[in-house]
């Protein structure tokens, strides 16, 4: 015969609690939701923008 | 994630490819914005931008993309450079990292024989196959002749770092700890597929709502139960999980979840 001790008494009793709360919703993320990854906001403060300079194009076999 | 290297130096008439790095690099970052469905040449995002005068900057490579359809890469000036290693890391984007190319001249990376310390674009594609590097494809690296690097390259993130707070902004650099970078929009996540499963040991569950476990001890769910689950494991509650799904093949405690080692998984559902 099962005699609960005073610590199971607890957990049972904490599970009657929880799992009268299954419409808590629990919710683990949708296979949508993991789609759902956004780039952040930048954090500093921006700036102008800067053009890149001319590498040099004559070296062998260079096409251009 | 899909990646293609494009070279600048090819054979431009429209501007001459030596100021066409950013150009290439946008070549590249479109292909992997557009999952492959893009294919430019580096002169062919030039004459996009109908710029004939110098170098081109990120913020022209945006409108680019812009006009290809993809509207959801972000441009950062700056973004900091730890910002960008956290997504770098996901493998879900690609960029452009503007640099200074001072402190890759003279290195095994150099693909202008030493002959270039300017501004220069990388287009980075993710982590590289050895720890501490970037997959990166430099636009010079075209393998023209004996000693120039062929396509991408793995390079320390640390020399990227460097390079990219060299950055001349006109007079002064960049800073310590900062990237003028465009970042390409995720990479889409595969399908998680759905298994059939069966409980193998008694078990408790995971409420991720109240972060606790739940069905405990004589209320344990029992041997045999058929749970329908993700095949995706999360820790939770110290141990790996997969979530508990409502589905064809059962719909018992979905929005739960169970631990990886109380079930067996059957075939795909």
């Amino acid at each position: 015969m099962y005699v609960p001790d005073p610590w199971d008494r607890m957990r049972v009793e904490e599970d009657r609690i929880f799992m009268e709360g299954i419409a808590e919703d629990p919710n683990p993320p949708t296979d949508d939701e993991e789609q759902d990854a956004k780039l952040p906001e930048p954090t500093e403060p921006q700036g102008d923008d800067v053009k890149t300079d001319p590498a040099p194009t004559d070296d062998d076999g260079d096409p251009s | 994630m899909v990646d293609i290297f494009v070279k600048q130096l090819d054979g431009c008439t429209f501007v001459d490819g030596g100021l066409n790095c950013t150009c290439a690099a946008e070549a590249m970052w479109l292909f992997r914005a557009s999952r492959g469905s893009i294919r430019l040449t580096a002169c062919r995002v030039r004459q996009d931008t109908g710029d004939r005068q110098g170098g081109t900057h990120l913020g022209q490579m945006e409108q680019v993309s812009i006009a290809h359809g993809i509207t959801t890469g972000r441009v950062f000036r700056p973004a900091t450079f730890s910002m960008l290693e956290t997504l770098m890391a996901t493998g879900r984007y690609g960029a452009h990292v503007n640099i200074s190319y001072r402190l890759i001249s003279g290195t095994k990376y150099d693909c202008f024989s030493g002959r270039f310390k300017g501004n220069h674009d990388y287009y980075v594609s993710g982590m590289g196959s050895t720890s501490g590097t970037w997959r990166v494809g430099d636009p010079g690296a075209d393998g023209r002749r004996a000693g120039i690097p062929r396509s991408y390259q793995d390079i320390p993130i640390s020399l990227i770092r460097a390079a990219a707070a060299d950055l001349d902004l006109g007079g002064r650099r960049l800073g310590t700890g900062l990237v003028y970078t465009y970042i390409t929009p995720p990479d889409p996540v595969p399908p998680v597929k759905h298994f059939a499963s069966s409980v193998i040991h008694a078990t408790s569950l995971w409420n991720d709502a109240t972060q606790r476990w739940v069905y405990n001890g004589p209320n344990a769910i029992k041997i045999g139960t058929k749970l329908e689950v993700r095949g995706k494991q999360y820790p939770k509650g110290g141990v790996a999980t997969y979530p508990v799904t409502c589905g064809a093949f059962a719909c018992n405690y979905p929005g739960y979840y169970v631990p990886v080692k109380n079930v067996k998984l059957g075939g795909e559902v």
